[in-house]
């Protein structure tokens, strides 16, 4: 029996759901973590190591031992920052992949992505600055800041004049102090997920979500509904949109997601990232098209062809939970209620009791999620809303 | 005079409610979340494991704040409180507590007839319940 090596994994969602995968495809999974909530968490049928720390050199040493002791490692793989590109680098050297790790290390710097694609017209205008002690050349707010290594919506501002820029370098200067800032133009427009795999240089966009955002100082994508029809020349420019940045990064094998803006101008890159995203995304393509994309990205990881024929056309929509108070978490009721409504497929609470609960500043404050299938994008969406809404979180305000 | 430890520690418990009681009264400064009057305890008898509870409402509690103590005979007026649960119904175990509210029922007991007493934290009297939120 072969084995697969995953390198680092959340506790739920997309990653979780690739050593399932693994597993449906008759390997061993493997799980290399530095996350100690792991060991008190019963996971069935997968081998988890425990690092102190995730370092190539330390996963070097753990994947030779691994092969001394008679494993035979198919492919090594992750869906979690930072370890994509270090893990398809990795699957080459030791299992003749040939995943484009250099495209995927390329995808984890958010500058040096936008500098790679700096005269794409999916670009926007940019400026790079050190944290503090720079003005902004700039004076055409709105702007969105960002640090180029962050994820899940941490340290992205959305700055509408000098004293809020001022107001973000603060906050920056306590977790970024001596990084590059990036300072990108504000695109209006709706936001949508792209997820994309490609074989041989060839292009396929597998999914198309919309995300609802809410939009204060900082973004939280608060909704999802998996797009199933799209206007045909939109849809075609996305794809040679997409197409053009891939080519320009040189990304041939492999998958990731672009999160894009169509604006008045046409299809913006917002983001890219190298692998899917993260959360329910996974669950949500399966039920919208069958297709189980981190299956099929760990079958392009083992050298065969994945199979990314739609099954089914299913609206779906995601409703995320955030809340508006500030406490500890007493009690939570109405999971199972909620999971009885009608259409409702998947529900999910993150916190646990005794956890501070906050309004929302990252994606991190989402506490939990429905999903729900309907006819139509508007039922979809009515379903997983009423049932979201059963959901009761007991709060002690601070 | 009829003497037990029993009357001793719940003398002493008595002293320090009186003293928390007054305790903040007239303060300008410094701002204390809503009055302290009680320390609510439980009893153990000698011969039960269970804690000593009376009935109210139908519902048992073993909750209790002194009123007033007979030094010569240890007879203890107690007032029974109200146990309740995060969502304001009657907390039946110990785990469900989450506050007490005073009630104005009250039982003599002979303390001399309790081997020990468990006096509980004060915060619990009169504890606000918590917000109950869900998606807006």
């Amino acid at each position: 029996m072969g084995a697969i090596v995953f390198i680092g994994s959340a506790m739920s969602g997309s990653s979780m759901d690739a050593l399932q995968a693994a597993r449906r495809l008759g390997y061993t999974a493997i799980l290399l973590t530095d996350r100690k909530a792991f060991l008190r968490k019963q996971l069935v049928d997968v081998q988890l190591i425990y690092l102190e720390l995730m370092e190539e050199g330390i996963i070097r040493k753990q994947l030779v031992q691994l092969l001394q002791s008679g494993q035979n490692i198919n492919a090594i793989v992750s869906f979690v920052d930072p370890y994509v590109s270090m893990a398809a680098n990795l699957s080459n050297e030791f299992c003749g992949s040939t995943i484009s790790s250099e495209a995927l290390q390329l995808m984890e710097d958010k500058i040096a992505t936008r500098l790679a694609l700096e005269n794409d017209r999916a670009s926007c205008n940019i400026e790079i600055i050190p944290l503090g002690g720079m003005k902004l050349l700039t004076t055409n707010y709105p702007v969105i800041m960002k640090n180029p290594v962050s994820n899940g919506s941490k340290d992205v501002y959305l700055i509408q004049d000098e004293e809020q820029y001022e107001i973000a370098i603060k906050r920056l200067k306590k977790s970024c102090a001596g990084m590059q800032m990036l300072i990108e133009e504000f695109i209006e427009g709706p936001q949508y997920i792209i997820e994309v795999v490609v074989v041989a240089a060839i292009p396929i966009i597998v999914a198309v979500i919309q995300q609802e955002i809410s939009q204060d100082y900082t973004f939280i994508v608060t909704a999802y509904d998996v797009v199933t029809k799209m206007d045909e020349t939109d849809y075609r420019d996305l794809w040679k949109t997409v197409t053009g940045i891939l080519q320009k990064i040189g990304f041939h094998q492999g998958t990731c997601h672009f999160e894009m803006r169509r604006s008045k101008s046409g299809w913006k890159l917002i983001e890219l990232n190298p692998r899917i995203s993260g959360g329910a995304m996974n669950r949500m393509i399966e039920e919208a098209f069958g297709i189980n994309l981190v299956m099929e990205t760990i079958k392009i990881y083992l050298g065969e062809e994945p199979d990314l024929i739609r099954k089914k056309k299913q609206s779906i929509h995601t409703s995320y939970i955030t809340l508006h108070s500030t406490g500890v978490l007493l009690d939570i009721e109405g999971v199972k209620q909620a999971a009885l409504y009608p259409g409702v497929v998947d529900v999910k609470v993150k916190p646990s009791i005794g956890a501070t609960i906050m309004p929302p500043l990252s994606m991190g404050h989402r506490y939990g999620y429905v999903m729900a299938v309907g006819e139509s994008l508007e039922e979809a969406k009515e379903r997983a809303e009423n049932a979201a809404r059963v959901i009761k979180f007991y709060i002690e305000p601070f | 005079m009829k003497k037990c430890f029993l009357c001793e520690e719940l003398k002493q418990l008595w002293k320090e409610q009186q003293l928390l009681e007054v305790f903040g009264k007239g303060f300008r400064f410094i701002h204390l979340p809503g009055a302290m009057d009680t320390i609510p305890f439980m009893l153990q008898s000698t011969n039960h494991s269970d804690p000593f509870t009376a009935i109210l409402n139908r519902i048992a509690t073993p909750y209790f704040r002194v009123e007033r103590i007979n030094e010569d005979s240890c007879i203890a007026q107690l007032s029974l409180l109200r146990p309740i649960d995060l969502k304001g119904q009657p907390a039946i175990t110990e785990q469900e507590l989450y506050t007490l509210k005073k009630t104005s029922h009250c039982i003599l007991v002979n303390l001399c007839s309790f081997s020990a007493i468990t006096p509980l934290s004060h915060e619990l009297v009169d504890r606000p319940l918590p917000i109950i939120v869900s998606k807006t």
